[in-house]
């Protein structure tokens, strides 16, 4: 493997279209993960359709740029302004605005970006060592443990989404219930279209994302008018003293190991990764009052844990097909579009794809540490761009790009609908990944739970099989978890 | 309790929520039973296409009576309780600008093959680049007004020639 990636990182270095997409990927992503309002699965979702044309290798290194590079770029607005650009970011603002309001807007900054790489290289090493390991297991998997591997992705999914489990779990059956809709794939049967020929051929995932990421953040922005940031805009010294930035290494470690394990739990996303980080360094600091008055600390373990997560999303998404979160989520979409199903077969047939993205991910950290360094200054002047801007352009790129799916005007009318759709759901704190998670999962699900059927005709053998009644007996305890903790705290609060 | 009028509006959103989700999973129901194709799909060992559907309608109604009841449950632990925040009266008007975008898309969307893609996105994008900046900055002068106008604009050829030109995807 290391064979392959040297020589695929070779054959890049000398494609310049593979370069220039990489570096392009990335500016796009530190520019519109910046921005408020435009989260990292937004920016993922809009910029999607651009790579339709792209060869795969070429599309992973445009859109692994942006993935990567979006993550960092959230913490720009969350020091600078104190929203996070993304998700990942909330935890970032507490300490990271109260430095630059102190006049050290540039170090928090580079401490911001500094952090960002370490995590994400450590994710990356992560993901290449654990990767084919867990496809390797993967390989030997039948029928029942892929139905039980489905089942747990998403069980974890409604566990760990942040908010309501409950909700979460309905929004999961909702979008299974939506993976059922046109033709049967064993039988060529339509279920639930209506009588409808493009519901028929079944929901496309890339309309429903950008549908549910893109347009209803759109729809979100423009429900509140008027709003106004307070930018920081002295930016003076850029590199932190060295005194200051030596010691605070093993929290780099510590945030990125807890933001690759969490990353790699399907659905868990950088938001529960950073807060774990942050939550560990408060927990392990002699003075943990210092937390939220602008320390460099409370930038570095989540800024670690956030970019580590990225890598350690990718490994279910790689070796299961399993989202690790919203954006591997939309990256699953992009693979389907180009031929290409993640799971273990990739790791045997396709060893070139997989180190393309294993060199895509590494590139796509080293240019953004590059243009992180030189260019901030200038990347953090885009946070003026007008609303009205943003926002318009972003709602065109939605139609133009679920149009540009099958050059289909239903496309867009879904995406619009599920724009409709996650905007309500937001409303009601309801979250929307596992919408697309459900979509994603659901033919898996369907297709394995009916061959484990056919073959062995019953449905004891999930229970007799060591894999399978492992995986469905954790999932259905993560499931029962809350309601025994709940028990259990009730009956300790009764004790005398 | 912290906020009433905020759980209140919590609930009667969670109860919105379950009765659209109910009715989804009512009208699915029908559909799945009024396909008589599912049965013949169904052979030796295989449950057949209508297994999965109709397992999860039944868990989709389930859990929509549940968000139902939680919420009912909820509304009447909150009856006679006083709204002790500033209960924002005209709560409605937060659906009028993105139920005007969601119309506006669709008559976008059905119009671009008909009447061209530069025509229906310039007009588009002109009308929401106005209307966003007037819902930000309040009425315009005319010097704005133009600057919005040309921003309009040129979102529609910078979008065109990224997709037209530059990675040739065919447009309407």
């Amino acid at each position: 493997m290391v064979g392959e990636i040297i020589n695929v990182f070779g054959q890049v270095l000398l494609d310049p279209t593979a370069l220039s997409l990489s570096v392009i990927g990335v500016l796009s992503g530190i520019i519109l993960g910046a921005l408020p309002g435009v989260s990292s699965t937004m920016s993922l979702a809009v910029l999607l359709p651009l790579s339709f044309s792209m060869s795969p290798a070429h599309a992973m290194m445009f859109l692994l740029g942006i993935f990567s590079a979006s993550v960092y770029g959230g913490s720009i607005s969350a020091i600078l302004i104190n929203i996070p650009g993304t998700p990942g970011a909330i935890i970032t603002q507490m300490d990271g605005y109260p430095m630059a309001r102190n006049g050290r807007a540039g170090e928090a900054l580079t401490y911001a970006l500094i952090a960002s790489t370490f995590g994400g290289v450590l994710g990356w090493l992560l993901l290449v060592v654990f990767a084919p390991l867990v496809a390797d297991a993967a390989l030997h998997f039948q029928s029942p443990e892929y139905a039980a591997v489905t089942f747990f992705g998403l069980t974890m999914l409604a566990y760990a989404t942040p908010g309501s489990t409950f909700k979460a779990l309905v929004a999961g059956v909702f979008g299974l219930l939506l993976a059922t809709v046109g033709f049967d794939g064993i039988t060529d049967v339509a279920r639930l279209d209506f009588g409808s020929n493009g519901l028929q051929g079944g929901l496309s995932i890339i309309p429903v994302a950008v549908g549910i990421f893109g347009m209803a953040e759109v729809l979100r922005n423009v429900e509140i008018g008027g709003l106004k940031f307070e930018v920081v805009r002295r930016i003076e010294r850029m590199m932190p003293p060295w005194k200051e930035m030596w010691p605070l290494w093993p929290m780099a470690v510590r945030g990125a190991v807890i933001g690759a394990l969490v990353g790699a739990i399907p659905a868990a996303g950088s938001a529960i990764g950073v807060t774990v980080a942050y939550a560990q360094e408060k927990r392990m600091s002699k003075k943990p009052e210092r937390y939220g008055t602008g320390i460099p600390e409370g930038v570095v373990a989540p800024e670690s844990a956030n970019n580590a997560c990225v890598g350690g999303a990718l490994i279910p998404m790689m070796t299961l097909g399993i989202p690790g979160d919203s954006m591997t989520a939309v990256l699953i979409g992009a693979l389907l579009i180009h031929g290409l199903r993640p799971g273990p077969a990739l790791f045997t047939d396709r060893i070139d794809f997989v180190a393309t993205v294993y060199v895509a991910l590494l590139l796509a950290i080293l240019l953004t540490l590059f243009f992180g360094l030189i260019g901030v200054r200038y990347i953090a002047r885009i946070l003026d761009t007008p609303k009205n801007v943003l926002m318009t352009s972003i709602a065109i790129l939605c139609v133009v790009g679920s149009y540009a799916v099958r050059n289909s005007i239903f496309d867009v009318v879904v995406m619009i609908a599920f724009g409709a759709i996650g905007w309500l759901m937001h409303r009601i704190g309801m979250p929307v990944a596992p919408v697309v998670f459900g979509l994603i999962l659901g033919p898996l699900l369907e297709e394995n739970i009916r061959r484990t059927l056919i073959v062995n005709g019953d449905w004891l053998v999930f229970f007799t099989r060591p894999i399978s009644a492992s995986l469905i007996g954790v999932a259905v305890l993560a499931l029962l978890y809350p309601a025994i903790r709940d028990f259990l705290r009730r009956r300790n609060q009764l004790r005398p | 309790m912290a906020d009433a009028g905020a759980e209140r509006r919590s609930a009667a959103g969670d109860l919105a929520g379950g009765v659209v989700l109910f009715a989804v999973s009512a009208v699915g129901a029908w559909s799945l039973s009024a396909n008589r194709f599912i049965v013949a799909g169904s052979y030796g060992n295989d449950p057949g296409p209508g297994l999965l559907p109709a397992i999860l309608l039944a868990l989709l109604g389930l859990f929509s009576l549940a968000m139902i009841a939680l919420a009912v449950a909820r509304l009447l632990r909150l009856r006679g309780t006083r709204n002790n925040s500033r209960q924002p009266r005209d709560a409605w008007r937060t659906f009028l600008v993105p139920a005007l975008l969601v119309v506006t898309l669709l008559f976008y969307a059905q119009s671009m093959t008909e009447l061209g893609f530069l025509e229906t996105t310039g007009t588009f994008a002109v009308f929401w680049t106005v209307a966003i900046g007037m819902q930000d900055t309040g009425r315009p002068d005319a010097r704005r007004l133009a600057i919005w106008l040309l921003e309009g604009a040129a979102i529609c050829a910078g979008i065109y020639a990224i997709f037209a030109w530059f990675i040739k995807i065919p447009l309407p």
